[in-house]
């Protein structure tokens, strides 16, 4: 029996970008980061939080009686207005809704519910070389769990992959670099300026961890979210060039920025990102791996998705 | 008006139904077999369309939609107008409108539409139910009535013995049928005479086919390039041979077999790797062709059975146990996908079975085939159906190695066994009459048994106990049926050319449906079953476990569509649905699943057929007849489609595909005759994740998984696809079964395709 508990916002089994084989990713809610480009705002929070989507939403009104905060109301109009303040993020409301214009994200869960269903998946793991994911979010945040969940994968023989961003005292990825078969460390971006700016945290603790986890002998994928004219800096791919020749038996990834968070940061009501509206094109997909080998950087090891 | 070949004209047409009548009125004292083989020697070649100088095979003939060259004739089956001897009298009203005939043909065209209604044979069979069975099938409007159980009309589904037919030739074969009649009556059989004399009757018009297009060939030769005229003149010698000879060449052989299948109406193509690998390869040794000329050539013959658009046969069958040679059988296979490939068109139903003992890279050319957007080959599993066609039909592994999927995936063994579909079941249909005591609210029929109203049903048990004998009530219904449709079917004609080439109508000396055939068994049709296994489960957590929902609302929101229901629509449309991979919903659909199976299966011995089995295939059907089909507890609002085959409800799969897939690996495989899995993958997965999907398919296949459709499509161009029809007439997509023009299919069929989750 293991009822430590998490706060969740999704297990996405037949991963396939994630980590080695088919995996399950397991993402926990909360992270302490806040890069602009992230496609999860909603993992953001270390709490439940309530997701109003407005195109939905056919103005019936059935939330307005379930919500015991009043936050649903009705217009003069007769049209539902929602007053974000008001809410509790408990989701009682979620259910009335008939029209699925009403989502919570995040639920409690424990090891055990979690291991239940990763099991399910094991013969897919077993024919790939797949297994777990623990994403966030920022696995790390949650570090007891994280060290449960890896402890239970151990236990029933299913390969771990960890995906952080590296930001986490080092002591705390000391104690768990034993039971992680596969690293997922982020790299984001080149500058101490920019990498505050963009990130919100200094960047030479995550270059440390990333040097300390690799030599410990551990399996490294870097990835590096790319967002055109934000951080595709000509100094940025030199030193993912440099990286790519200075630690061995590392893969690289090349994540180009996605559009799709920005809807979901309105549903949830905060702010609209500042980052592009498009995603990226193949042209410039091309120009970033060009770029990252005309500064020496090891083409074998490097995917760009 | 129908649409018409250039070179035909209406009243052509009505000239040939006319004929046909005749003829068959004037052989009323004739053996039926005799009299078959004179209406068929009325109808072909008459009814068979001109070649074309393009064309590399002769054998045009277009019997499905709107282009008919006759109303009135003898086919095993014709689209929506029954089996046997037919007339087709929604395509003849609208000829006979346009077609300005003479008073004179006018009225013997009235007069022999009047016949044929009582003397077609599915008349015949309608008029054969006893009035227990009539009680039980009252209607035969399953596109337009609500209902539980209809039965339909054809003797669908045969893959008969084209090896043989090779083997011999026409004058091979002519010999032996003769030989056989002769013997028989020596014996004083004078059925068993007739039929095989009749059988060389059909032969004789077989080879008027050839001699007819060998003449067109000729007449074309000389007014075209030098190019087609080469091939043209071709084409000329070999229908010329035909007649005379066994084939000697793939191409020949692959003439004589279009050409028959063509008139038999059998319309399924058979392991075509058996019968042509052999040839092929010695063409190729003696440079008689080259691999690029017989692509080209199948290329052609692929565009002849697209336009014959037989959506829901149409099969080949290539790889798999039981192929006597199967190093040429594999040439001949790679050929096969290839011209798949390049023609990129929603027929023929390439299918291929994946076995030990076959080159891989079959297998490997198949995905890369589906990864470029083809929906064919589906793929069938020996490993598994193999054993599960032995304990399904209850037959020896020699035997077992021969299945083929025909039409919209119901398994036969070629060249030994039908199994026309002849009824079909509608689960949510019989769900909705258990929860009213058997009562059919459209109809206004007490058209199931008493098996009690939900309120009475104290226990979720006892509920199911009455959905299983109103399940129960019907399929004896079906199963009396199709033993009926068997022999009257018999009774009224010989089906020769079935005759001659099914195992062993020729040792027995009997015809097809009179003892003739090795295994009669047939198939019932069942849909819908996902959407009661999740309307099931949502009655039993929120009636009985939660006791949160009172019976008679249910009711009632289902009649009122949902409509002033919407909480309530709304928490059952919440509850788990089957294909997530959740033990509880799985279980139900696996346990309605084997009952069904089941008690079907054990109907066989008491209507006297070798093998009765379900067969749960999809073909438009279960949107078809999920618009006569009122609102369910699984939240379905009434009209909309039903899911397909055993795939979870359209958006219910909510888990990714491995979950969807574990959740299918619960039914039961070796119980039924087919059962048809949908998957949809995006393109980039073939292309990006090819080694992961790869992996998906090898383990789901190792873990017991049959069969399986693989579709690319990004639904971005299924959504411009509606909204500019005109420019994605190209754009195919599987409809369950079959695969189908998407700009072609009703809207909500096309929107129904669009539901169905993508796994991306
Ligand atoms: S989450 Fe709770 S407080 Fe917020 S709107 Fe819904 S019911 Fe009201
Ligand atoms: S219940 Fe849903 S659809 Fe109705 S008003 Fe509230 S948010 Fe809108």
């Amino acid at each position: 029996m293991d009822n430590t508990k998490a706060l969740v916002f999704d297990i996405q089994r037949f991963s396939l970008q994630d980590g080695p084989g088919i995996r399950t990713t397991v993402f926990l809610k909360g992270c302490p980061l806040r890069c602009a480009w992230c496609h999860n705002p909603e993992s953001w929070s270390f709490t439940t939080e309530l997701s109003f989507d407005e195109q939905k939403c056919e103005h019936c009104h059935a939330c307005v009686d379930a919500c015991p905060s009043n936050a649903h109301i009705i217009n003069v109009d007769k049209h539902h207005a929602f007053i974000r303040t008001l809410c509790d993020n408990t989701g009682a409301c979620v259910e009335a809704c008939p029209n699925s214009a009403l989502k919570l994200y995040g639920y409690d869960t424990d090891v055990d519910s979690i291991m239940e269903e990763v099991i399910k998946d094991r013969a897919y793991y077993d024919e790939s070389g797949g297994g777990l994911t623990i994403s966030g979010g920022e696995p790390m945040s949650n570090l007891s769990f994280t060290t449960q969940l890896l402890h239970a994968a151990r236990a029933a023989q299913i390969a771990t992959c960890l995906d952080t961003s590296g930001f986490a005292p080092w002591k705390q990825y000391d104690r768990i670099k034993h039971l992680v078969d596969v690293w997922h460390i982020d790299y984001k971006a080149t500058g101490a300026e920019l990498h505050k700016e963009l990130i919100g945290v200094d960047r030479q603790p995550i270059i440390d961890n990333l040097h300390r986890i690799h030599a410990s002998g551990a399996r490294i994928i870097l990835r590096c979210p790319l967002v055109h004219g934000v951080n595709d800096s000509d100094e940025h791919f030199h030193y993912i060039a440099d990286i790519s020749n200075n630690l061995a038996d590392m893969t690289i990834e090349f994540l180009p920025y996605h559009v799709m968070g920005e809807a979901k940061r309105d549903r949830i009501g905060q702010k609209a990102s500042h980052m592009p509206k498009k995603d990226a094109t193949e042209a410039i997909k091309t120009d970033w791996r060009e770029r990252y080998c005309s500064f020496g950087g090891n083409e074998s090891i490097l995917t760009v998705y | 008006m129908t649409t018409l070949c250039p070179t035909q004209n209406i009243a052509s047409t009505f000239a040939i139904d006319l004929a046909i009548t005749k003829t068959y009125q004037e052989h009323a004292d004739s053996h039926p077999a005799l009299r078959e083989a004179a209406v068929l020697a009325e109808q072909f070649p008459a009814a068979l369309l001109p070649l074309r100088e393009t064309d590399s095979f002769a054998g045009r003939y277009q019997m499905e939609m709107a282009t008919v060259t006759h109303h009135i004739g003898f086919l095993p089956q014709t689209q929506g107008s029954g089996c046997g001897y037919f007339c087709n009298e929604t395509n003849l009203w609208a000829d006979l409108e346009a077609a300005q005939l003479d008073a004179e043909t006018e009225t013997a065209v009235r007069a022999a539409v009047d016949f044929w209604r009582t003397e077609k044979t599915d008349a015949k069979i309608r008029a054969a139910y006893s009035p227990e069975l009539a009680a039980m099938l009252p209607s035969d409007e399953w596109l337009t009535e609500a209902g539980p159980a209809f039965p339909l009309y054809r003797m669908a589904g045969s893959h008969l013995d084209y090896t043989k037919l090779i083997a011999y030739g026409i004058p091979g074969l002519r010999t032996h049928v003769s030989n056989r009649a002769q013997e028989l009556q020596a014996d004083g059989d004078k059925n068993g005479y007739a039929s095989f004399t009749a059988c060389a009757h059909v032969l004789e018009t077989l080879s008027n086919c050839c001699i007819f297009y060998a003449d067109q060939a000729a007449e074309l030769a000389q007014n075209t390039s030098s190019e087609n005229r080469e091939n043209l003149l071709q084409l000329r010698s070999i229908l010329l041979a035909l007649p005379e000879r066994a084939p000697h060449t793939a191409r020949e052989a692959l003439q004589l077999m279009y050409l028959y299948c063509t008139m038999s109406g059998a319309n399924n193509f058979g392991r075509m790797d058996i019968y042509t690998g052999p040839l092929l390869l010695a063409d190729l040794e003696h440079n008689r062709t080259t691999e690029e000329r017989t692509i080209q050539q199948l290329c052609n013959l692929w565009e002849l059975m697209a336009e014959a658009n037989h959506e829901t046969s149409a099969r080949i069958v290539i790889g798999g146990e039981g192929r006597p040679d199967p190093v040429a059988a594999d040439a001949f296979a790679a050929l096969a996908l290839e011209a798949t490939y390049r023609a990129g068109l929603h027929l023929p139903q390439l299918s291929l079975r994946i076995c030990a003992e076959q080159n891989p890279a079959l297998y490997d050319r198949a995905l890369d085939c589906l990864g470029a957007g083809r929906t064919f080959p589906i793929l069938y599993n020996d490993d598994i159906n193999i054993p599960s066609v032995m304990k399904a039909f209850n037959i020896p592994r020699t035997e077992a190695i021969h299945y083929v999927p025909y039409g919209c995936g119901e398994y036969v063994l070629a060249d030994r066994s039908m199994g026309t579909p002849s009824g079909l079941i509608n689960m949510l249909a019989v769900l909705d009459l258990t929860l009213r005591n058997g009562y059919e609210p459209n109809s206004h029929r007490q058209w199931g048994p008493q098996t009690g109203h939900l309120h009475e049903h104290k226990t979720f048990a006892s509920l199911m106990t009455a959905y299983r004998k109103q399940v129960e009530f019907f399929i004896q219904a079906l199963a009396e049926q199709e033993a009926l449709e068997y022999q009257v079917c018999g009774e009224h004609a010989c089906f020769c050319m079935h005759t001659m080439l099914y195992d062993d109508c020729i040792a027995r000396g009997k015809a097809v449906f009179s003892g003739g055939l090795r295994y009669l068994g047939g198939t019932m049709e069942s849909y819908g079953q996902v959407n009661t296994a999740d309307a099931l489960h949502a009655i039993r957590t929120l009636i009985y476990d939660e006791q949160s929902l009172d019976p008679h609302a249910l009711l009632e929101a289902i009649d009122a569509n949902f409509d002033g229901f919407e909480p309530l629509h709304h928490r059952l449309k919440q509850q788990t649905k089957y294909g997530n991979d959740e033990d509880n919903v799985d279980a139900l659909a696996a346990e309605i699943h084997e009952h069904l199976c089941l008690f079907t299966q054990a109907q066989a011995k008491r209507v006297g057929l070798h093998n009765y089995l379900v067969v749960v295939i999809n073909n438009s059907a279960n949107t078809l007849l999920g618009r006569n089909t009122p609102a369910s507890a699984d939240g379905r609002m009434r009209g909309t489609a039903m899911a397909n085959g055993n795939n979870p409800a359209s958006g219910m799969d909510k888990k990714g595909v491995t979950a969807f897939l574990n959740s299918l690996l619960k039914m039961r495989t070796d119980i039924h005759a087919g059962a048809v899995q949908n998957m949809k993958f995006s393109k980039s997965i073939f292309s990006r994740q090819r080694p992961k999907l790869e992996v998906l398919l090898d383990t789901y296949f190792k873990n017991g998984g049959a069969q399986a459709m693989l579709t690319v499509v990004n639904p971005e161009d299924l959504i411009q696809a509606q909204k500019h029809p005109e420019r994605y007439q190209s754009l195919i997509v599987r409809v369950g079964g079959f695969s189908a023009r998407f700009v072609e299919l009703d809207s909500d069929v096309q929107g129904e395709i669009l539901a169905r989750t993508l796994n991306d």
